[in-house]
């Protein structure tokens, strides 16, 4: 009559290999459970973002025109580019999930040549080619950031700051405020008997007062000022044609600084999540290297990929919602 | 020069197999599409390349439809467009790259309850973000309708009176 446990096998059995954790009977179990506990935990991740999805809708819903106006700040190009660049992580991530769960297995790269023929171009074990694949998807990630980087850069230069900081640039008429106030470092000031000989040739605003053009090139063209058809929308608003869209009849509807403060919040805490999910995956990469990772335990490289792709997830829906705005 | 016995015959344990040193159960395979989309061995559904390949060209191609119809002026429907690609596009996400499709039905129950919650909680939000609306957008009519009957009293073409005072929204709220 034996009392000993399941689980607690004499030494130099198989059936309790060292990735299996001593309260599971097997790696099947100790899969599931640890599958339930990512899902349970991505839900936790979609509700934090659900509230910045739902300040969102309620400032969008209450002021269209802000959202309609302050858009044209942003680059719908870098936008997308980053929304392909995170796609094609997700892909080489979901990829990098195949390979680890083959294990040793050989991948073959092959060119088909038609009638079941195929031309064999190298065959790399799934474990190296796993970590590779981690390797690029933390390369776009780093990409993303990058796109992201001179995108804040550029508002920070035009002073599109969220809240009581947003103080752009742009704004006719209204060049010489921006010389009262500290916060901002904004590039453009009124000239001076003493302006250096290699300055840029002078602008006008709309009062004729000259001031110096800024020289980083701007994110985007602003709706006003620099669009010349801003001020047709603006008479034919003011002849009562679309008078919907604006609670406030003017050049700039009030309180654009609410679409700033969700851009900024939005893009921020999803920049948090990419440069977390980077920190996992290289972790994982570094794991992979040393061959953990096989058909029976790949847990940690499938569920580091489902946050992964969560971050993908919130991008697609950032996109349409922050640059894609008709 | 004596036999070293090995350890298993001393009777000492035999170490641990080290990690990642699998020996499938079925004899390995020399090509990725014997694997393709049948659990052979190991723990989990592995996903065919193809499929996932194919699920990537389609999110690109999606990408792009979706700034497309951002160029295209549907009015208020193009939100709703947008939202339906994005929609879309996640669903492929979630039912291919995060394998949902293949995972065990109570994974599913989880993430679907979780984003009944999301929809929950945001309209349960927007309920009253429009009760004042029709006041507040009401007022505005009038008072640009009054504007523009001052300037055309005036003369055509000039500069809106000053006297109409700008219009603040939570000042008119009930």
């Amino acid at each position: 009559m034996t009392t000993i446990a399941e689980g607690h096998e004499e030494p130099g059995h198989h059936e309790h290999p060292k990735f299996l954790a001593h309260h599971f009977d097997t790696p099947q179990q100790q899969f599931d459970s640890g599958k339930l506990g990512i899902w349970l935990f991505l839900t936790t991740e979609v509700l934090l973002f659900s509230g910045l999805f739902c300040a969102y809708s309620v400032y969008r819903s209450n002021h269209p025109e802000v959202f309609e106006y302050a858009h044209l700040y942003l680059n719908k190009i870098y936008g997308g580019l980053n929304t392909l660049v995170l796609i094609f992580s997700s892909f080489t991530m979901a990829w990098a999930v195949r390979c680890s769960q083959l294990g040793t297995a050989p991948a073959v790269f092959k060119i088909p040549l038609g009638k079941g023929r195929h031309k064999v171009l190298f065959s790399v074990s799934n474990q190296k080619l796993c970590v590779v694949l981690m390797g690029i998807t933390i390369v776009c990630g780093a990409i993303f950031m990058g796109i992201k980087g001179i995108e804040y850069n550029a508002k920070f230069k035009e002073a599109l700051y969220p809240g009581y900081y947003y103080n752009p640039t742009e704004r006719p008429g209204e060049v010489g405020k921006v010389e009262n106030t500290n916060e901002s470092p904004i590039a453009v000031k009124p000239i001076t008997a003493s302006a250096p000989a290699d300055a840029p040739p002078l602008a006008h605003d709309a009062n004729g007062i000259a001031f110096e053009e800024s020289r980083v090139p701007r994110a985007a063209i602003g709706p006003q000022g620099l669009n010349p058809q801003w001020e047709s929308t603006e008479a034919a608003r003011d002849a009562g044609e679309d008078i919907v869209t604006g609670h406030e009849v003017g050049n700039e509807p009030k309180n654009v600084q609410i679409f700033f403060s969700c851009y900024f919040l939005m893009t921020g805490l999803h920049g948090i999540h990419v440069l977390v999910g980077m920190s996992l995956i290289f972790w994982i990469l570094l794991r992979a290297r040393k061959g953990e990772f096989g058909p029976e335990y790949y847990s940690p490289v499938d569920f580091v990929g489902l946050y992964w792709h969560v971050v993908d997830l919130v991008w697609i829906f950032l996109f349409p919602l922050l640059y894609l705005i008709s | 020069m004596t036999d070293i016995p090995s350890n298993a015959a001393m009777g000492h344990p035999v170490p641990p197999p080290v990690p990642g040193d699998f020996a499938p159960a079925t004899p390995p395979a020399h090509s990725n599409e014997e694997f393709g989309g049948h659990p052979v061995h190991g723990v989990g559904h592995i996903v065919p390349f193809r499929v996932l390949a194919t699920i990537f060209i389609c999110l690109v191609c999606l990408t792009i439809l979706t700034y497309l119809a951002s160029l295209v002026n549907f009015g208020e429907m193009n939100l709703v467009v947008a939202l339906a690609i994005a929609v879309i596009k996640s669903s492929l996400v979630i039912l291919y790259f995060m394998h949902l499709r293949w995972d065990k039905p109570f994974n599913s129950i989880v993430f679907v309850g979780c984003l009944i919650f999301v929809a929950l909680f945001i309209s349960l939000t927007m309920l009253d973000s429009h009760q004042y609306h029709s006041t507040v957008w009401n007022q505005q009519a009038e008072k640009v309708k009054h504007r523009v009957l001052l300037t055309a009293e005036n003369e055509p073409g000039a500069q809106a009176p000053t006297s109409v005072p700008p219009a603040n929204p939570d000042v008119n709220r009930p």
